[in-house]
Formats: structure tokens, C-alpha cells, sequence
């Protein structure tokens, strides 16, 4: 990330007048665990460094290593909450936040954490994970049932209009969610969360998609029968790759493409049980049972209409 | 209003509007295939294209177009010249039939909207001797209930006017105001305002009056309007859940109630209408509070006709009648 020279002078002017050297280190290492200040600096660990040569080093590393982003929030984390007990008030970090905003990330304060503004701009990587980055995921998974007789049987511009609306049904339920949608393959699309509260994003975007497409169907849909499909969803931890085949080699998108494969019917949408533990009751009641699949246990919603 | 045009032969069919029309993009051509999926709305105008099919291909064509469009105009084109007969295509319900003397020169707008007023006006003739219990579609057709309104900015305070009425409210199984107390139950309301009016901005729908615990919207009397009232309230109803968890922060089940009614009142800006008197007006409260039920639509047989469009029409069933007049009610959703 690249940030104006008046905006690192003004992070290392916040750091320096609101803490010691002890605490930037202690809190870098909130993010960078292996984080050592003499080590970067090349200051012996006899010589003690001032609390501006401090600032100015952590600075320049955490730029260096792309985790400014990431350092901001546990700094708004620590100014809002304190830490083990001790509050640490750091003057200035509103600046920040709002250069940050100008800059294309929003501080979304429920969950402390920055999400690139999605009306700029949605990429895979949410403007801030990289190559190789571990983090829980949740994982949906859609298909469109028979997608080739669908394409054999409709004209070429029926089934392109068809599935741009499926696009946009699936990107507004997965993006305005802090989600991205990481690939569409000719008849379905792979979408992660992985920030926020991402179980349950992933949970009712997977309900949104259905019931739009129930509309869509009745109201819009140019082709000759109903656009059907299947949805999954399932947590787990991903790997992340700028390559899709290197995120397709993660046990939890494997899952995820199996259980919508092996275990959703048509029309259905799947998620595994453990996405439920953080999701409230009124939610839950709207799926079924637990039901086996080879991926574990897993839950259906589905439109369903009162006999007449 | 769109024109469709369900032909064997695309290429050929292009031809079938004249130059402007063509140039605006105002025919959707399709393939004869998607007729089965067609869902007209009742300001559409479709056509099937018979050339190049024999007899019996030719009336399974005419049979399927008219299956489609029962609340719409439709009509024939026969640059073939192969209908033998085709006032008997207007006794079938057709409302144009295209021949090879017309569609030389492509067909014009102003062809088009004869189509469809023919259409409409013998939709209202055969509404008018139709029994007050067959209501779908039964109510006094479009134009008839245009007159008068020229939209929100021409409306005169003191005139009378018809109207769509749409009674929401939203309930829960706990008591919302014990449960989220005085200041909770007021955000919640502001919060649910929101929702609703940009929901209903599609529908050009006003909040005309306003209880603690519901609200009356009024929607310009076509069927535009009414169609986008009824397909707000259906989605609202199935995204319930969604609409309380999420965007409203509740920890409980909400249900909505709605009703649609359609009627002539007084009009009064929102916030003077403490002088109305209006038997539109209470026979829509009436049917909101005392008849329609958490978790549906309810529709009078005045706006049946206008409110129940073809592609939703599977979606409601007759709930006897109230204050003499007939109901239709939603199919509850069912997660």
C-alpha cells in the first residue's frame, strides 16, 4: 500500500506521542508475531531507542510489509478497548481512519475491521490479503442445473441475458456483504468471506440468491423454463492465492463444491452445520434438519409455498 | 408496453416493424420455443409468426400464444397468407392478425397501439358481465381507472381520485414495543420506514397516513403501479426473516401484514388528512385490521384486476369475502 509522505509522518507523530517503544512492539507483534525492533533496525539490544526512532522503524516495516491496514485496526481495536487491562487513549487516530476512507477502505465498527469501499471497487483479495494468507473462510458455491440443455434450447441472447441477471443477483448478495465473488465459470460461480462476519454473510446471501432468483423466474426470466440452482456453503480454512487453481486446492472450497455437487438438490441451498453456530434462531428455523453428506452435516433452504 | 414477436425464423421476423420501430429496439423477437416460458404483462402486446409451418403447427402455435397471454393482447402474423379463415382468430381472443398485405411495409407503432386498445377495450366488456366472484382480472380495465389521476405533482388537495391503497404493518410473536422498548420501538419504526419507501419507490407509492403500528400508502391507479405493489409485498414476505436479522437488527421473528384495496377518496397531503372521509380509505383499514393476516397479501376484488398480474396470479387463492366484497389472499411462503 502506498500512503502520501505527510500521512507516514503523521502515523509516526501518532505512535510516538501516544506510546512507548514497549507498546508499538508489543502491539506490532499483534500482527507481525515474530516482529523485532532491534533486529530491523540494526540496533544493538544494548542501546536503548527512543520512542521516535521507534515510530519512524515500525512504520517504514509495517509499509514495507503490507500490513498497515492491518496495524490500523488493532490500533483502533486498542484505542476503543485498551489492552490486557490498560487502557492506551492514541491521539490522532481518527486522522487515519479517515485518510484510510479517502484512500477507499471503510472502517466498518461492528466488527473493528476496514473493508475496501465496494462502490469503488471489489477485489478478490479485498485490497489487503496476499499470496499465501491463512485465514477462516466461508465458502459459497453455485451451479446452474443443466446449464448445457438450458444454452442447447434458448437463443444465445436469452441464456446471455439470463445469466447476466444471475450475476447481478449473485454479486449483490455476496459483495454487499463484504464478500467477493471469486470466479463465474460458464455455469456457476465460487464467492468467499472471509472478514466480518463471514458465516453468516455467507448463510444469507445463500438464502437472498434463492429468493431473488424465485422472483426472477416468475417475472424476468427471458428463457423458455426457470433458471434453477444449486447452492452450497461451508466454513473452513483457505489458503489465499491470486490463482484459482491454487484456491481450488483448499479442503474447504473441495468441501464446499462437493456438498453443493453430491448433496443439494435442485432449487436448494446447502450450508454445513458449522455455519449456524453464530447465527440466531429466527434464521435457523427457516432450514430444515440435519441431514449426513460426505463433507459432514448440513442444513436445506428452499422457497417453498403454502398448498393451495 | 412491449411487443413480442415469436417466430420460426428470426431473420425473417426482423423485418416484421417498420424502420423506427425497428431502430428503437421496440419488438423483442424470440424463437417460437420460448413461448412456453412467456409471461406477458397486461400492457404487452405479443404476436406469433406462423410463416413456414403447416396447419397443424400453425394451430398448436395460435393454441400456445393464447394459453400465455390470458390477461394480454396477442395476434397473428401470417405473411404466408396461409389463415384461412382469420375472423375466427378474433372470436378465438386474438386482438390483431397481421397479413401478407400488411407486413410488406413493417408494421407501425400506431398499429401496435390499436392492437392493444382493441384488446382492452373487449378485456372490459367481458369484465363488466363476468360475476362479481370470478374476480381475477375481473375489475374494470386500465384505462378506466386512469382517468382523473395525472400523477403526484397535478394531485389537488380537496379533489377526489382513485387510488391503490396498501395497508402495511409489522407484528411479532413477542410484543415489538415491550420488546425493544419505548426509544427501540421508535428507531425500529424509523429504520422499517426506510425500508419500506424505498421499496415502494418503484411502485411511485406516498405514505399517506401513519399509526403507531401501520401505515397507509397511496399508488397511482395503473396497473404498472399496483403490479409493482404486489411484488414489493410478495418479496417482503419472503425475505422476512432477512429484512428483521439483518436490517433490522432483531433477534426475534418479524411478520408482515399487507393489503391492497383499490378505491376513490378525497385527497389530503400526508399529515392533513385528519378530514378524509372516505370509504376507500376505512374499507382498507378495515381489511388490514381486521381480515388480512401476518405472513400474507390480501387483495380486494376492486384491485384484484389490476394488482394480480399473470405471473403472480399461482401466487394467491380466493379467502371468501369481506364487507361484501371478494378476497384474494397470498400462498404463505414456506421455508
Amino acid at each position: 500500500m502506498r500512503l502520501k509522505s505527510s500521512t507516514i509522518s503523521l502515523c509516526r507523530k501518532i505512535l510516538y506521542e501516544s506510546l512507548t517503544t514497549d507498546a508499538m512492539v508489543r502491539f506490532v507483534r499483534l500482527v507481525e508475531p515474530e516482529y523485532d525492533l532491534h533486529e530491523r533496525s540494526g540496533i544493538p539490544v544494548n542501546i536503548p531507542i527512543t520512542n521516535q526512532m521507534a515510530a519512524e522503524r515500525i512504520v517504514t516495516d509495517i509499509l514495507a510489509d503490507d500490513r498497515f491496514i492491518d496495524f490500523v485496526e488493532v490500533l483502533v481495536k486498542i484505542d476503543a478497548e485498551g489492552h490486557m487491562g490498560r487502557s492506551y487513549p492514541i491521539k490522532g487516530l481518527g486522522q487515519i481512519v479517515k485518510i484510510l476512507a479517502q484512500d477507499g477502505f471503510v472502517l466498518d465498527r461492528s466488527t473493528g475491521q476496514f473493508f475496501e469501499n465496494t462502490n469503488e471497487r471489489a477485489s478478490p483479495d479485498w485490497g489487503r490479503l496476499h499470496e499465501g494468507d491463512e485465514r477462516q473462510t466461508s465458502i459459497l458455491r453455485l451451479d446452474v442445473v443443466d446449464n448445457s440443455a438450458l444454452v442447447q434450447r434458448n437463443r444465445p441472447e436469452c441464456v446471455d441475458a439470463a445469466f447476466a441477471a444471475l450475476r447481478a443477483i449473485v454479486t449483490r448478495a455476496v459483495v454487499g456483504r463484504f464478500g467477493r465473488v471469486w470466479s463465474w465459470e460458464g455455469d456457476g460461480a465460487l464467492a468467499a468471506f472471509m472478514f466480518g462476519r463471514k458465516e453468516r454473510s455467507a448463510v444469507l446471501a445463500g438464502m437472498e440468491i434463492l429468493n431473488e432468483l424465485f422472483f426472477f423466474n416468475r417475472a424476468r426470466n427471458p428463457l423458455d423454463s426457470p433458471l434453477r440452482v444449486r447452492i452450497a456453503a461451508h466454513s473452513g480454512l483457505v489458503r489465499y492465492s491470486d490463482s484459482l487453481m491454487e484456491l481450488l486446492k483448499n479442503d474447504a472450497v473441495k468441501d464446499a463444491i462437493q456438498m453443493e455437487a453430491s448433496a443439494t438438490p435442485a432449487d436448494t441451498f446447502s450450508a454445513s452445520s458449522n455455519l449456524f453456530l453464530s447465527i440466531d434462531r429466527t434464521i435457523q428455523d427457516r432450514f430444515g434438519p440435519d441431514r449426513q453428506s460426505p463433507v459432514g452435516d448440513i442444513r436445506h433452504y428452499a422457497v417453498n409455498l403454502e398448498k393451495a | 408496453m412491449s411487443v413480442y414477436l415469436f417466430s420460426p425464423d428470426a431473420e425473417a421476423a426482423g423485418r416484421f416493424a417498420d424502420e423506427r420501430s425497428s431502430r428503437n429496439g421496440a419488438v423483442v423477437v424470440l424463437g417460437l420455443e420460448a413461448i412456453k416460458g412467456h409471461r406477458p404483462d397486461r400492457r404487452d402486446l405479443s404476436y406469433v409468426d406462423l410463416r413456414g409451418l403447416d396447419e397443424a403447427a400453425g394451430r398448436k402455435a395460435v393454441q400456445a400464444i393464447k394459453r400465455r397471454c390470458p390477461g394480454s393482447a396477442w395476434g397473428v402474423v401470417d405473411p404466408d397468407g396461409a389463415v384461412a379463415d382469420p375472423a375466427a382468430l378474433f372470436f378465438a381472443g386474438a386482438s390483431d392478425y397481421i397479413g401478407p398485405a400488411v407486413i410488406g411495409s413493417g408494421v407501425d407503432a400506431a398499429r401496435f397501439k390499436a392492437a392493444l386498445a382493441f384488446g382492452r377495450r373487449r378485456e372490459s366488456a367481458a369484465e363488466a358481465g363476468a360475476e362479481a366472484a370470478s374476480f381475477v382480472g375481473g375489475a374494470p380495465a386500465d384505462g378506466d381507472r386512469e382517468g382523473g389521476f395525472g400523477g403526484w405533482k397535478a394531485v389537488r388537495p380537496g379533489s377526489s381520485y382513485p387510488f391503490c391503497f396498501l395497508y402495511a404493518t409489522a407484528s411479532s410473536p413477542a410484543n415489538l414495543k415491550t420488546s425493544l422498548g419505548e426509544a427501540g420501538y421508535v428507531a425500529f419504526r424509523d429504520r422499517l420506514r426506510h425500508i419500506m419507501q424505498q421499496g415502494l419507490a418503484e411502485a411511485d407509492a406516498l405514505l399517506w397516513m401513519e399509526t403507531d403500528s401501520s401505515a397507509l400508502y397511496l399508488a397511482p391507479p395503473y396497473a404498472a403501479n399496483a403490479s409493482a405493489l404486489t411484488e414489493f409485498c410478495l418479496r417482503t414476505l419472503l425475505g422476512a426473516p432477512l429484512i428483521g436479522y439483518e436490517r433490522l437488527c432483531l433477534p426475534f421473528q418479524l411478520d408482515f401484514t399487507f393489503a391492497v384495496h383499490y378505491g376513490v377518496t378525497e385527497f389530503a397531503p400526508p399529515g392533513k388528512t385528519g378530514t378524509i372521509v372516505s370509504e376507500a380509505v376505512n374499507y382498507s383499514y378495515h381489511l388490514g385490521v381486521k381480515r388480512a393476516e401476518p405472513g400474507r397479501l390480501t387483495i380486494s376484488a376492486d384491485a384484484a384486476g389490476l394488482a394480480v398480474p399473470g405471473r403472480f396470479s399461482d401466487l394467491f387463492a380466493p379467502a371468501g369475502s369481506f364487507e361484501g366484497k371478494s378476497i384474494l389472499h397470498s400462498r404463505r411462503f414456506w421455508a
